[in-house]
């Protein structure tokens, strides 16, 4: 799933150790969202929205056509 | 930091239990070589789970005291332990590994229901083993390769 996690983590100055730090996952989780590789959990997709203090939406980019 | 205090009071736990189950093992079995009382079985294997256990438990203390010395390195390794991304590596891999195990001793088993009538050969003790090693050994590998595959890929 396409997302603007890595984005927005620059914008806020934010290194993949301090979200993953904040979030509480690991960086290689970090990275892997980052590089669309792996799609959250529910409560993982929530926290990282409420990190940035954006909607779900916002931070995922939904694509009905995407490789499930 | 609550889930490192958890951790540290865990591995205290597990440090002292085989620590004190570690002593009693290894007193034991020293006691019952010295005495030579027939048992059966070779009284050294006692005392040798019981060196195992204090092995245990010197790591268990370790730990403990790694992650005392260093909660932020500790707190980020019990977070890698309940990862979600991590977790759906390891479910995927045990399940991998599990039907691996199946297959394997659905293979022994239907040899020997089979064999037994004569359609098949009768296995031999040391195949029997050496299936039972591979029951043990693949499922195994199995399960570390999904695991490294798993961090390697979409995942």
């Amino acid at each position: 799933m396409e997302n603007k996690l890595e984005e927005y983590r620059i914008q806020k100055g934010l290194t993949q150790q301090d979200l993953a730090d904040r979030v509480e996952v690991s960086r290689q989780t970090i990275i892997s969202l980052e590089h669309g590789h792996y799609n959250p959990s529910i409560l993982l997709a929530f926290r990282l929205a409420h990190e940035f203090d954006v909607s779900i939406e916002d931070l995922f980019l939904f694509n009905e056509e995407e490789k499930k | 930091m609550k889930s490192i205090e958890k951790y540290k009071y865990q591995q205290k736990m597990y440090a002292w239990l085989f620590l004190i189950s570690g002593i009693t093992c290894t007193g034991v079995g020293v006691a019952l070589e010295l005495t030579e009382i027939p048992l059966g079985i070779d009284p050294r294997l006692i005392t040798r789970m019981g060196i195992l256990l204090l092995g245990l438990s010197l790591s268990a203390w370790l730990r403990y005291y790694k992650a005392a010395k260093r909660p932020q390195t500790a707190q980020r390794m019990v977070i890698a332990k309940s990862d979600e991304r991590m977790t759906a590596i390891k479910n995927k891999a045990g399940q991998r590994g599990f039907w691996t195990s199946m297959a394997i001793i659905y293979g022994l088993l239907m040899w020997e229901s089979v064999s037994s009538n004569g359609s098949l050969p009768i296995l031999t003790a040391d195949i029997r083993w050496y299936w039972l090693v591979a029951a043990v050994v693949l499922p195994m590998i199995v399960n570390i390769a999904s695991i490294v595959q798993g961090n390697r890929g979409e995942y």
